[in-house]
């Protein structure tokens, strides 16, 4: 019983560890990102305006189309500027975190031995593949996020809860999971099929074409599709119904499982990828 | 079983299964589902052992197989049949204990971040490798110390010469202490000053690190300088393991000899005394065996007009050429 309970702390110990390693890998990578970004830092501001261009750009879309209809699938115009400050963050943390030069980069790296390398380190190589290299200026773009959060929220009237908030920021971290992985899958695929760069596309498009949408306008077969094969729904729009009308717990339940289904999914995938590499010939 | 080799191979095979390649999506679909493969047998059935602290030079033509054997030993790749422990470990399960015990570099591959100063690569490995700060000081200057890079630390890497970066490469790759280096064609595409240099650096760290260094190569300079014993490797299969001295011994029972001719002459005037390798007036080259040596130099000497003659050990490379020719 006693050593039960050893080897229990043990491996929180152990687990807490590697936890820590991690953040602190994260964290230089971070760091370096942004010195080599900001030695270039006319690159920067041009990043930086390409990203807040594609936001203005995206607005001015939903601005147009309230100007014809009071509402979309039930969202107000400050419902949906809610949604659309937490899709900012969803969208400019999936580009610097994850698209930019990750999974996007994927073909490349088979293709030029780059692999080799992240498997010959000791450390986990789908965190390398996945995370390895942040864009930086989307970690600045994002920032306009709140703003937009923050003026839905007031001109709705909404008063912060700590739970919706926590329930808020948790469909978040959960629905950023299922998206990173689907897009990681897609890109995996890369491993079975080879040439081209159109895999880790699609999964990509996938993200910025429906993260934004409220949940509600998805029925019928889309509704399958991407609240369970392609769980899109959750990252944005759930945690923008959390803030605004609290959260919805029986969908919660469902985020959580998909996250452990899609995390396995990744790793079995990943394996049989990696058991198919033959490495590029140099 | 008995056992103090940090590396040991059994009958060790790779073949790649090529996936037969078709364009675009549709047809890379097309061919997974038809599961249509050629196969090319890179490596086979080679068995070999390495003691800790040996410096082991592989060589072989282009295409022989070095590659494909350093990421096996490595654990990128999975071995098709046979057998490989290396330090005990199970290469291709990549478990993070073995990762951290080896070290692998591939000439030009970098993994040295491009637009940043080497020092901060050195500080991400440090975390990578979960290298403790005292560790780390102190692996770093004595490495700053054999490598020469003390001036170069914060200088961006994209600024670096190919020989400085080579440099840095290494110290990258030596930060943790490994306990055995690979390293695949360290020197390729490296000026010559710059080539010496890198084997006199991986001299020392062999010695005062006490790191087993295996490396491939298809220079004959990288061997001769460095490695004690050489493993000829042709074609997937080990033609010769030994010590480097008995290669010139077991396979060079002839001597080159070199005329400089002040007149030109027919080119089978010497066949009779030994294999003409070169002949491009004024120069000839050519090999006889060492009893016929007296004799083929009387024979110049009283028949050619020469202006110079020369008898020599024939070069290694000439000896591995050899090999490879058979
Ligand atoms: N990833 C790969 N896929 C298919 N064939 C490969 C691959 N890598 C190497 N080969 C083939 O295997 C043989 C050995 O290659 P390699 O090990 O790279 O030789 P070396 O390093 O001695 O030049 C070559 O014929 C090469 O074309
Ligand atoms: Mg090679």
């Amino acid at each position: 019983m006693t050593k039960e309970l050893g080897n229990t702390g043990l491996l929180v110990i152990e687990l807490m560890k590697t936890i820590k390693k991690y953040f602190k890998m994260y964290f230089l990578l971070v760091k370096y990102a942004a010195a080599a970004d900001l030695t270039y830092w006319q690159n920067l501001s041009i990043g930086l305006l390409v990203e807040i261009f594609y936001q203005v750009a995206f607005l001015a879309f939903f601005a147009v189309i309230f100007f014809q209809t009071k509402s979309i699938a039930g969202w107000g115009p400050f419902e949906i500027i809610v949604l659309l400050g937490i899709d900012t963050f969803t969208s400019e943390l999936l580009v610097g975190m994850i698209l930019v030069n990750n999974t996007r980069e994927l073909p490349n790296k088979i293709w030029s031995g780059e692999l080799d390398r992240n498997l010959l380190t000791p450390v986990n190589p789908i965190f390398i593949l996945t995370f390895g290299r942040p864009y930086f200026p989307s970690f600045i773009s994002a920032l306009p996020g709140f703003f937009l959060i923050w003026y839905g929220l007031v001109k709705l009237g909404v008063r912060l809860t700590v739970i919706g908030l926590a329930g808020s920021m948790l469909f978040f971290i959960l629905g950023f999971i299922l998206i990173v992985n689907m897009v990681l899958d897609f890109s995996l695929l890369t491993f079975f099929f080879q040439d081209t760069q159109t895999l880790p596309k699609i999964g990509e498009r996938i993200a910025f074409s429906f993260t934004s949408r409220p949940d509600d306008m998805f029925g019928g077969f889309l509704k399958v599709l991407f609240f369970f094969l392609l769980p899109v729904v959750y990252v944005s729009s759930f945690s923008a119904k959390a803030l605004i009308t609290g959260i919805d717990w029986k969908y919660l339940c469902l985020a959580v499982l998909l996250t452990l289904i899609s995390l396995i999914f990744t790793k079995w995938l990943w394996q049989k990828a990696i058991k198919n590499y033959s490495s590029a010939s140099s | 079983m008995e056992n103090n080799h940090v590396i040991e191979a059994i009958d060790l095979s790779k073949t790649y299964l090529i996936r037969k390649k078709e364009q675009g999506i549709v047809g890379s679909i097309k061919a997974l589902l038809k599961n249509k493969f050629n196969e090319k047998e890179a490596v086979k059935n080679i068995s070999f052992t390495i003691d800790p602290g040996e410096m082991i030079g592989f060589i072989g033509p282009n295409g022989a197989g070095k590659t494909t054997v350093l990421k096996m030993l490595s654990g990128i790749l999975f071995p098709t049949s046979g057998k490989v422990k290396v330090l005990g470990f199970n290469p291709s399960d990549r478990k993070s204990g073995f990762l951290k015990k080896i070290s692998l570099v591939m000439g030009q591959k970098n993994q040295l971040i491009w637009d940043l100063p080497p020092i901060d690569t050195f500080h991400l490995n440090k975390e990578i490798y979960e290298i403790n700060d005292d560790e780390f000081d102190k692996n770093l200057k004595e490495l700053i110390r054999i490598f020469e890079i003390g001036d170069i630390l914060d200088q961006q890497v994209r600024q670096l010469s190919l020989g400085q970066r080579m440099k840095c490469e290494l110290v990258a790759s030596l930060l943790h202490h490994p306990e055995i280096l690979f390293l695949d064609e360290p020197t390729i595409g490296l000026d010559i000053i710059i080539q010496k240099k890198i084997r006199q650096f991986l001299k020392i760290v062999n010695r005062e690190m006490k790191t087993t260094i295996i490396l491939t190569s298809h220079y004959m300079d990288d061997v001769k300088e460095i490695a004690e014993r050489v493993i000829v490797i042709n074609q997937g299969s080990i033609i010769f393991d030994d010590a480097l001295k008995s290669l010139s011994k077991r396979f060079a029972n002839y001597k080159m000899v070199y005329l400089t001719l002040n007149k030109e002459v027919p080119k089978n005037i010497l066949s009779k005394f030994g294999h003409i390798i070169k002949y491009e007036y004024p120069e000839m080259v050519f090999k006889v065996s060492p009893e016929k040596v007296a004799e083929t130099t009387f024979f110049v000497l009283k028949n050619l007009d020469v202006d110079d003659i020369n008898i020599n050990e024939p070069e290694l490379e000439d000896i591995v050429r050899a090999l490879f020719d058979k």
